[in-house]
């Protein structure tokens, strides 16, 4: 019994230890906050620790990321680290060129903030993720079909809240 | 992918990094989040245990056997002579958890019929409700238990069972003796006030005539002499504690009812020379209730249907038992004198059966549900008259007639809401959380269920079209 324990423990370490700047990065882009970014991707944590031992180890990935896209659309919880969306002074950051390409990333992080929870988690599994539908489905815990209609909903909206980068993500995207 | 597509991953990556980039956090600390996760997970095994526990135990606590306190009882007073007296009653009677006491329940002041003959619920003064055990006789002898004026006998079928000590008198001999002599009675034995002896009205079945027995709480048994061979007659209880009143019903209808008495060693029953008169309308049964001070008599009679010969209700009305003076009965204006009643008022209710109780020198209808006749209250009308409920039954105990010490609701009410609150977790509380917890399993059952990618994906069986 002990023996199990100190094997699942050691497991979690490894994978803590490798999988911690993914899923910051992932988090980060759900929470637009790194600091609420770390909260969440540590949360998730403790929860996969307290499931451990029921976790297939194979999915284990899997089961963080989908607490992970939970907590985030649990609007509640992070409402308080939500950035202002109005206020881009915390996406500037010393030593960056203000380069087009810059100014387009803090124009598309100002819209994704802008966007309600869910979209912006079916966004950053569909597109950061690059998951298929179907995956993006299993993993938020909803139907193909809202999956769809979501990405749709929000890419609709980023195109009336950064007009500037339609040509980005303004065509229809086939659906895999 | 799209090229649109593509380009928009491209620029979340980016987005990502220009987050994190730059943030020197403490990184993280594996130890301490497993440390956490773990703390969590006994937290929550924790509450569950304690949860568990605490059902239990509160079950524990509903069905435990206890005895009610037996002398302890504030309820109950002591006089210089030894007699007890009841000082309060319960103006709620709760149904019990269906479960034996293991002890006797002490000074009692109400009992009600249990499911079956050998077994009673005793209601203690403060409201406190035990099922009660009782010698399993074997006949029917007796019409329903009847309790002692001090609340420690209860009398059922030919067999005294002392409710402090557990004993049971006469001897098992003496009351199959009784039992093969006596026929069953029409209404509970009467008890007297200084609760030393019960007189139970029946036939005896060897002669046969219309006669009654009179057993004491030493054992003893003594017959008690026929008034009139061949005239049923009307027991109405005992005047004082060696005096049985008895009415001779000589008709028509209960215009000429002759009162007699019976002094305990006497030879023969005593004319009093005194005669009521009531109805001259015949029915099927009149019953007669002496109150526990022998000051007024009570007599009751079935509102029969014509058509049908069955009773629909009861007419009720008072007299005076030492003259035979009609006097009334009392209205809705709270009075509890006679000369401010109606002359020659009646009083009609729907029920039948159980005997009248009194409270305070005037009748109480126990009825369905036990209710005074003096009450402003405008709720539970008899015939026009206002009633109030003075001690709520529970339906738990269906159309059981309930039988008060003495036949008397004496003292000042007492509720015991922990009876009460007792009685409607187990009615409607377990059932209710039975049912949440079968949701909480089920909804538990479905949200585990449906997180399919924590364990591999099966094999789909393989699909065999049909061969036509």
């Amino acid at each position: 019994m002990e023996g199990m324990e100190m094997a699942d423990r050691e497991a979690f370490d490894s994978y803590v230890r490798e999988r911690w700047d993914p899923l910051l990065r992932t988090a980060a882009l759900l929470t637009g906050d790194v600091a609420a970014a770390e909260d969440l991707v540590q949360e998730s944590l403790v929860r996969a620790a307290r499931h451990w031992h029921r976790v297939d180890p194979g999915a284990v990935d899997s089961y963080v990321r989908r607490v992970m896209y939970t907590r985030s659309i649990d609007a509640w919880r992070w409402r308080r680290h939500q950035p202002d969306p109005v206020d881009p002074i915390r996406y500037e950051r010393a030593g960056v060129d203000d380069t087009d390409d810059v100014t387009t990333r803090l124009t598309l992080v100002d819209a994704l903030s802008r966007l309600t929870p869910r979209q912006r988690a079916v966004l950053v599994a569909r597109f950061y993720e690059d998951r298929t539908e179907v995956d993006t489905a299993s993993v938020l815990g909803c139907s193909v079909s809202t999956v769809k209609s979501q990405t749709r909903h929000a890419l609709e909206r980023l195109r009336v809240l950064a007009p500037e980068l339609a040509t980005t993500f303004g065509r229809e995207e086939a659906p895999r | 992918m799209t090229p649109s597509t593509e380009e928009l991953t491209r620029l979340l990556t980016g987005a990502a990094d220009d987050i994190v980039e730059g943030h020197h956090g403490l990184g993280p600390d594996a130890p301490a989040l497993w440390g956490r996760g773990r703390r969590a997970t006994w937290a929550a095994r924790g509450a569950a245990v304690g949860v568990v526990a605490a059902v239990v135990a509160a079950i524990g606590l509903a069905v435990w056997p206890t005895g009610a306190p037996r002398t302890s009882d504030p309820a109950v007073m002591v006089d210089v002579d030894g007699t007890t007296r009841l000082t309060a009653y319960p103006d709620v009677i709760a149904k019990a958890p269906n479960v034996l006491t293991t002890t006797t329940p002490g000074v009692t002041a109400a009992v009600v019929p249990g499911e079956g003959p050998d077994q009673v619920y005793a209601v203690s003064p403060a409201g406190v409700v035990s099922r009660v055990p009782l010698p399993r006789e074997e006949s029917q002898f007796g019409a329903g238990p009847a309790l002692s004026p001090d609340g420690r006998w209860v009398a059922h079928g030919p067999a005294l069972s002392n409710l402090v000590t557990g004993a049971t008198v006469p001897p098992a001999p003496a009351r199959a003796q009784l039992e093969r002599t006596w026929g069953s009675p029409e209404g509970p034995a009467w008890w007297s006030p200084d609760s030393r002896r019960i007189f139970v009205g029946t036939v005896n079945e060897g002669q046969p005539r219309f006669g009654g027995v009179v057993i004491g709480t030493d054992g003893s048994t003594t017959e008690v002499p026929v008034i009139v061979d061949g005239i049923a007659p009307i027991f109405a209880g005992w005047l004082d504690d060696t005096t049985l009143l008895a009415l001779l019903d000589l008709g028509p209808g209960s215009t000429r009812l002759e009162l007699r008495t019976w002094t305990f060693g006497d030879t023969a029953w005593t004319d009093r020379g005194t005669v009521i008169s009531w109805s001259p309308k015949d029915t099927l049964t009149t019953r007669a209730s002496l109150s526990p001070d022998g000051s007024r008599l009570l007599l009751v009679s079935s509102d029969d249907t014509q058509e049908t010969q069955s009773i629909a209700g009861t007419n009720a009305m008072m007299f005076d038992p030492r003259t035979g003076a009609q006097l009334g009965m009392p209205a809705g204006d709270g009075s509890l004198t006679p000369s401010q009643w109606g002359k020659g008022t009646a009083v009609t209710w729907k029920g039948w059966g159980c005997r009248s109780a009194w409270r305070g020198g005037l009748p109480v209808i126990t009825d369905g549900s036990i209710r005074g006749f003096v009450d402003t209250d405008p709720t539970g009308l008899v015939d026009g008259k206002t009633t109030t409920e003075l001690v709520a039954v529970s339906p738990g105990y269906g159309e059981a007639c309930v039988a008060f010490a003495g036949n008397e609701l004496r003292g000042t009410p007492v509720t015991n809401h922990l009876a009460v609150w007792q009685e409607r977790l187990w009615t409607w509380g377990w059932p209710l959380l039975g049912v949440g917890l079968v949701v909480l399993a089920l909804w538990g059952w479905n949200r585990r269920h449906k997180n399919l990618w924590r364990r591999p994906l099966g094999h789909l069986p393989p699909i065999i079209a049909k061969p036509f």
